[in-house]
């Protein structure tokens, strides 16, 4: 039924509009705003939901004119397979989120404002759906300023506080400056193809660009998406906005808000652009290996949760863009049986780590609202306390550390399988070598995501609590549980199954490169034959998540039941801890600064460590009464990038104070010399 | 009607009206100033009644009862009385020496003929002195308000710019729509006596009126 879909599509949006609405009609009364807020925020995703995968499995598009128009423009919505993918991508984290807002925007009854907190939630999801599902490039901008904003006046939700205030700033400086890339790149693309401006006519006109113009485009596009995505050397503002921003947001912003921007990356490239020289794709992955490694190591030095996840998105948008990158190699070759599997990769990671992601970050939500803190110096023993929100944030923490059977793994062993490739692809030494150079980067940054999650899990959730805050936590409501279980069991799900996605990911392979992905096997099987030259098959390799994850099982009853029966299990003893007979606190554990400083010794050179100690003698030089120490990493990017130039346009503007004399009759001479200036040269 | 005929009168009334700007220049004493915008305000008066006749556009007469009424009557009044109110030094003070003032308003009046010459042709119909007249009586109405320290000195700057774009409008336009003019009118008049008003009170709240002081605002 085609009509059906078109009204699924219309009430996905229209439920979201009529939720925002609600929601701050309803402030005066919280609890009911919450309900029909997140409600709504719900239903539409369910919708959402059922319509991507619908129209990606029967293979159709859809053509939606509404009867309005922004500006003169109508709004005219398609979706095409690209945009039927993301827009499952937002629904299912759109789901868990706002039933995770249930009992999160509780915390703010009384505090803040729920009714604007839900207003501005539904118009968040409203605008990324709409944004993906422009036809055209004017609608593109439109909702993508939209979405800028909705997500700056969430950022600085809990304004009281003046750091808050500060992160926001950063944040629409920064997305603004982006999004000058993107006008300029719409623009040039506006002026060089005449006057369409619907993404489908771009693509037959492009071919007529001229290398160069394509080129700057490309780079504008990079640029522009790029600030969005978060990649380095443009992620400064992830950092600081998404601890700023409340928990359930942060798991949007992160978790689909950045992918919006990958979204409008391949658009412009594989759609728009098409195939262009070699070096793109080089340019691409580098920016990606040097994304990934960077985001994994400031993340290693984070303490505040928030941060540390946030740096882990930089890691994850190097991730996809490693596959995305490998993807553009192959297409300027016209190798698109290979740029599949990159592609495919790409796309898959970054349903992947929204599913994970927006698990973690809802997790650290959960965890904020029960200790109330987001230094996880001060947290400990959450285990025991919180049985539920530690199991999912432990598989969350397994799945972003790439170990099977998780759905991180199925998809980084594909980015590893396309750069992979590129070692044994005809494309000269560089790129033979840069491949396995790349993918050794790759598992270097897997290796210190696992160190930063056994870091983030064991300080956290293991071992004694260390303050009172972590003492009294309690487990978290219901429904709080209920988002986090279910992209929990998406982890697992698509771990075991990874060809759920990847089938829904055949259409738009077949859409992009006229490729599809029926070659990767079946449910049990993921299968790459990576190296076709003229029609044969010269190497293949693939893996069965579900046989890995029966070896696993079946490795862990035998481990379990050889000791069971062999070993000193039979008869333990229960007993506090021996502790050389002094009382056991909390000051005696691990801390998150001390599990990570091999590491920070380890990448100094990169990571700049500062240390400061301070002692205290009461009998110097032996008898010590207190000893302070105070490390930090050096903000390199802020030191080297931003300040200069900041520094640079405050001086500048402090030259130009001399005009502001605050001589009324000054400023009327300004005025009277320039009219008798164009008076004489203008008549 | 025939224009042609009252081109020498409405041009030699022109000439007189931006005479009157001068007048305000050389006056070194509020009260003198104050004569001198009531003289403006009457010859832009007779200037519209002239015009009314030589076009036969009645609405003209009811604009210049109007110019009288308000530009040689009340602003004058208000302006008066706020001098009486504020001032106890009624001399009025210029950055500038009134032989330089002088060369510089002659400077302008050369400016606005240079600059308009090729606007109104000689065979164009339109009156040949309204323009340049008009926009030499912005300039100098702009440069007054720059030059001259008395802060009800700025007021009258703002008056003569004000007839300057009344004289553009009427002697550009054979008589613009009464609206039109009624407006200007209402916001010349509004305008002032808001300033009017104004600057009495900053007198009370801070004991001067020098614009000087808003130096201390920069930031």
């Amino acid at each position: 039924m085609p009509v059906s879909d078109e009204l699924l599509f219309v009430f996905m949006l229209g439920s979201l509009l009529l939720g925002a609405i609600l929601s701050y009609v309803l402030q005066k009364k919280p609890h009911i705003s919450i309900l029909m807020g997140y409600s709504f925020a719900s239903l539409a995703s369910l919708s959402g939901i059922i319509l991507g995968p619908t129209l990606l499995l029967s293979e159709r598009s859809l053509e939606i004119i509404l009867p309005w128009s922004i500006f003169g423009t109508a709004l005219q919505f398609s979706v095409d397979p690209l945009t039927a993918f993301f827009i499952t991508v937002i629904s299912v984290l759109g789901l868990s989120a706002s039933i995770f807002s249930y009992g999160y925007a509780r915390a703010y009854i009384g505090k803040q404002n729920v009714g604007v907190l839900g207003l501005f939630y539904n118009l968040f999801i409203l605008s990324m759906l709409a944004l993906v599902s422009s036809s055209n490039t004017f609608m593109f901008l439109f909702f993508w300023e939209i979405m800028s904003l909705v997500s700056y006046f969430l950022v600085v939700f809990e304004h009281q506080d003046s750091r808050v205030r500060r992160a926001g700033f950063i944040y629409i400086v920064m997305t603004h400056i982006g999004t000058a890339f993107l006008i300029i790149a719409f623009l040039l693309l506006y002026k060089e193809t005449g006057s369409y401006l619907l993404f489908s006519q771009y693509a037959g006109i492009s071919q007529n660009l001229s290398p160069t113009m394509k080129s700057v485009i490309f780079i504008l596009v990079t640029l522009g998406f790029g600030t969005k995505a978060g990649i380095v050397p443009l992620h400064i503002w992830l950092p600081k906005a998404h601890p700023a921003a409340p928990s359930n947001v942060s798991a949007l912003m992160s978790g689909i808000m950045l992918k919006t921007a990958i979204y409008g990356f391949i658009r412009i490239t594989f759609g728009v652009l098409g195939t262009g020289p070699l070096w793109w794709g080089v340019l691409i992955l580098i920016i990606g290996a040097v994304s990934a490694l960077l985001g994994v190591m400031y993340a290693l030095m984070e303490h505040d949760i928030k941060r540390l996840l946030a740096y882990h998105s930089v890691e994850n948008i190097g991730i996809i863009l490693l596959g995305i990158g490998s993807a553009l190699i192959f297409v300027s070759d016209g190798r698109h049986h290979l740029a599949m599997i990159g592609l495919t990769a790409g796309l898959f990671h970054t349903f992947n780590h929204a599913v994970f992601k927006g698990l973690l970050f809802l997790g650290a939500g959960a965890v904020h609202y029960a200790t109330h803190t987001r230094d996880i110096e001060e947290m400990g023993g959450l285990l025991k306390r919180m049985p539920w929100t530690g199991f999912f944030f432990l598989i969350g923490s397994i799945s972003i550390s790439a170990i099977p059977p998780f759905n991180g793994f199925a998809s980084e062993w594909m980015t590893f399988q396309s750069l992979l490739g590129l070692g044994t692809a005809n494309l000269g030494a560089g790129i033979n070598i840069m491949g396995p150079v790349l993918a050794a980067a790759l598992a270097l940054t897997g290796a210190l995501a696992a160190a930063c999650f056994v870091k983030a899990f064991g300080i956290m959730f293991l071992a004694l609590p260390r303050s009172t805050k972590a003492e009294k936590a309690k487990e978290v409501p219901r429904t709080m549980l209920v988002g986090m279980g279910l992209l929990a069991s998406l982890c697992f799900l698509f771990g075991v199954v990874p060809s759920l996605v990847i089938d829904l990911l055949s259409p738009v392979t077949a859409s992009l490169l006229s490729v599809v992905t029926i070659q990767m096997g079946g449910y049990r099987w993921l299968a790459i034959t990576s190296l076709i030259e003229q029609g044969t098959v010269l190497g293949a390799t693939s893996i069965s998540p579900v046989i890995i994850l029966t070896v696993l099982m079946l490795s862990a009853l035998s481990v379990y039941l050889i000791f069971n029966r062999f070993g000193k299990f039979r008869n333990t003893r229960i007993d506090e801890t021996w502790n050389c007979g002094v009382a056991q606190t909390s000051n005696m554990e691990y801390t998150a600064t001390s599990f990570s400083k091999p590491i920070r010794i380890m990448f100094r050179a990169i990571l700049r460590p500062t240390r400061k100690i301070e002692k205290e003698y009461v009998l110097k030089p032996y008898f010590t009464s207190r000893i302070k120490y105070k490390g930090g990493i050096k903000p390199f990017f802020e030191d080297t990038l931003y300040r200069p130039q900041f520094k640079f346009f405050l001086k500048l503007a402090n030259k130009f104070t001399v005009l502001q004399s605050g001589s009324i009759q000054l400023y009327l001479s300004y005025i009277f010399v320039t009219l008798v200036v164009l008076l004489i040269f203008a008549r | 009607m025939e224009m042609q005929n009252y081109q020498g009168l409405v041009n030699f009334l022109i000439e007189l009206v931006l005479a009157t700007v001068f007048l305000i220049i050389i006056a070194r004493r509020f009260n003198n100033v104050i004569m001198a915008v009531i003289i403006q305000g009457v010859l832009l008066g007779v200037l519209c009644i002239a015009l009314g006749w030589a076009t036969g556009n009645y609405e003209m007469y009811i604009a210049a009862l109007l110019t009288l009424v308000v530009k040689a009557g009340i602003i004058p009044f208000v302006l008066n009385k706020a001098v009486h109110k504020v001032a106890i030094n009624r001399a009025v003070e210029s950055f500038l020496s009134l032989k330089l003032m002088f060369l510089f308003a002659f400077c302008l009046v050369f400016t606005s003929y240079l600059a308009t010459g090729q606007v109104i042709g000689n065979g164009s119909g339109l009156i040949h002195e309204a323009l340049p007249a008009a926009i030499s009586m912005m300039l100098i109405g702009l440069f007054l308000m720059i030059n001259l320290k008395f802060p009800i000195m700025q007021i009258v700057g703002l008056v003569v710019i004000e007839n300057g774009i009344f004289l553009a409008g009427i002697g550009t336009t054979h008589g613009m729509p009464l609206v039109v003019e009624l407006g200007i009118f209402m916001d010349i008049l509004v305008g002032v006596l808001i300033m009017g008003v104004l600057v009495f009170q900053i007198n009370r709240s801070f004991d001067t009126i020098d614009t000087k002081n808003l130096r201390n605002l920069r930031g």
